[in-house]
């Protein structure tokens, strides 16, 4: 290694990227699904980043300054993918999982049910979209499968939050909906 | 009874409305101060609403980021002869003057300084023999911005009125790239008006430009700060900025 920062500095720094390179890199596909590939490059970026200025900081504030270089770093990636695919984005009334819904031909055998399936999958959109914005967020993300502690951090409130909104959202969904507004979770 | 299945993509379908009135995903900016809690009551909605619309980067928030390294021994170690091979693909990417030729790197700086200053005096001296519409004048309109992140994109500054106003763009927190660069652009067509040089900037300064009243047309637009690496360029602030009719 060349001296640039003076022997200590660059022994710290090798000693970091000696334990936290593979850490980082597994965070970064865990946390942000990028590939392998992907999560290596990011990680080797901002570790360059933070040897660029790391003889500004010490100790913990030193670390905390290495997680917000890696996680911006990250997001600006993560971002940058995102904003390009955003329009190319049509999904649910597209989705090949309600396309399975529509009428094949109106005089079908199932053409009846299937319409009511399509009513009942709209009014159940409808109701959701209709839920305070508090109630529809803990909702969505449930649905989306993360845990309530998941649910809780996401959103900055506590657990108790989210289960109360989730409760108030479930009785709202049955009310207007009856049975077909059951939480997949709370289906027999 | 609707099933789990369903329930999900009717899911997917609302994220994907939601995602087209509510744009763009949270700034890298954003979603740090957000996790910082350093964002008002009506920042961090914005944030939520788009965090709910963007699913992917709450498993960002979800995640711990690794807080214990690997110790020599555990597979996650990096052995001496692979961090060797780590090094040497990492001077390609640092890109920064080496600090002990700090006294070079300072003469050089002030020596450009001074050629800028002297270029400057000169660009107005000419200016001037050719107009007195241009003379140099004395600023007395110093606007500082607040970015987006901060503030609100709908919460739109107005440019304080004088022919010449002083904008103050604060960067947050450690500034992370080599060089930064101003783009001016119109609010609607995102159209760019004006591009600054590459700026060196030192942490915790922020950059400025002088804005003459005539060379903006009254409308909205926005000033957006890039962080430029290599031949990277990624947006870093916006400030968003209205200017009135005189």
């Amino acid at each position: 290694m060349t001296n640039r920062h003076g022997g200590d500095q660059d022994e710290r720094f090798k000693s970091l990227y000696q334990k936290y390179y593979w850490r980082v890199v597994r965070f970064y596909v865990r946390a942000f699904r990028f590939s392998e590939e992907d999560a290596q490059d990011l990680a080797q970026e901002a570790f360059v980043r933070f040897f660029e200025s790391m003889d500004e900081y010490r100790g913990d504030a030193e670390w905390a300054f290495f997680e917000a270089i890696a996680r911006n770093v990250a997001y600006n990636k993560l971002r940058s993918a995102k904003t390009q695919k955003r329009n190319a984005q049509t999904v649910g009334m597209d989705d090949p999982e309600m396309k399975k819904h529509e009428p094949a031909a109106e005089d079908g055998p199932d053409y009846v049910e299937q319409q009511e399936k399509i009513a009942r999958v709209r009014r159940l959109y409808q109701a959701i979209a209709e839920l305070p914005s508090g109630q529809r967020e803990c909702v969505q993300l449930r649905i989306d499968e993360f845990k309530y502690d998941e649910i809780a951090a996401a959103l900055r409130i506590s657990m108790d939050a989210v289960k109360s909104r989730l409760r108030d959202a479930k009785k709202l969904l049955r009310a207007k909906l009856g049975e077909e507004g059951a939480f997949p979770e709370d289906q027999e | 009874m609707i099933t789990k299945s369903e329930w999900q993509a009717i899911n997917r379908q609302l994220m994907s409305d939601d995602r087209r009135n509510a744009g763009d995903p949270p700034t890298a900016e954003e979603m740090l101060a957000y996790t910082r809690g350093e964002l008002t009551a009506e920042q961090e909605a914005s944030v939520r609403e788009r965090l709910v619309c963007y699913p992917d980067l709450v498993r960002t928030l979800t995640e711990p980021f690794p807080a214990e390294g690997a110790n020599p021994g555990d597979p996650d170690y990096m052995p001496d002869e692979e961090f060797a091979r780590h090094w040497a693909s990492m001077q390609k990417r640092i890109r920064r003057k080496d600090p002990r030729n700090g006294r070079v790197l300072q003469f050089w700086r002030i020596s450009t300084a001074l050629a800028a200053a002297l270029a400057v005096v000169f660009g107005v001296l000419f200016v001037r023999a050719r107009s007195k519409l241009d003379e140099p004048q004395a600023i007395t309109d110093i606007q500082e911005l607040s970015s987006d992140a901060h503030r609100g994109p709908a919460d739109v500054q107005v440019l304080t009125h004088g022919d010449r106003v002083l904008l103050v763009a604060p960067l947050m927190g450690p500034n992370e790239y080599d060089q930064y660069r101003l783009d001016i652009r119109e609010a609607q067509s995102n159209r760019s008006v004006w591009k600054s040089e590459p700026l060196r900037v030192s942490d915790e300064q922020p950059l400025a430009i002088v804005v003459s009243r005539r060379f903006l047309q009254p409308g909205k637009y926005k000033i957006v700060a890039l962080g430029i690496s290599g031949s990277r360029e990624e947006e870093v602030a916006t400030y968003s900025l209205r200017v009135p009719s005189r």
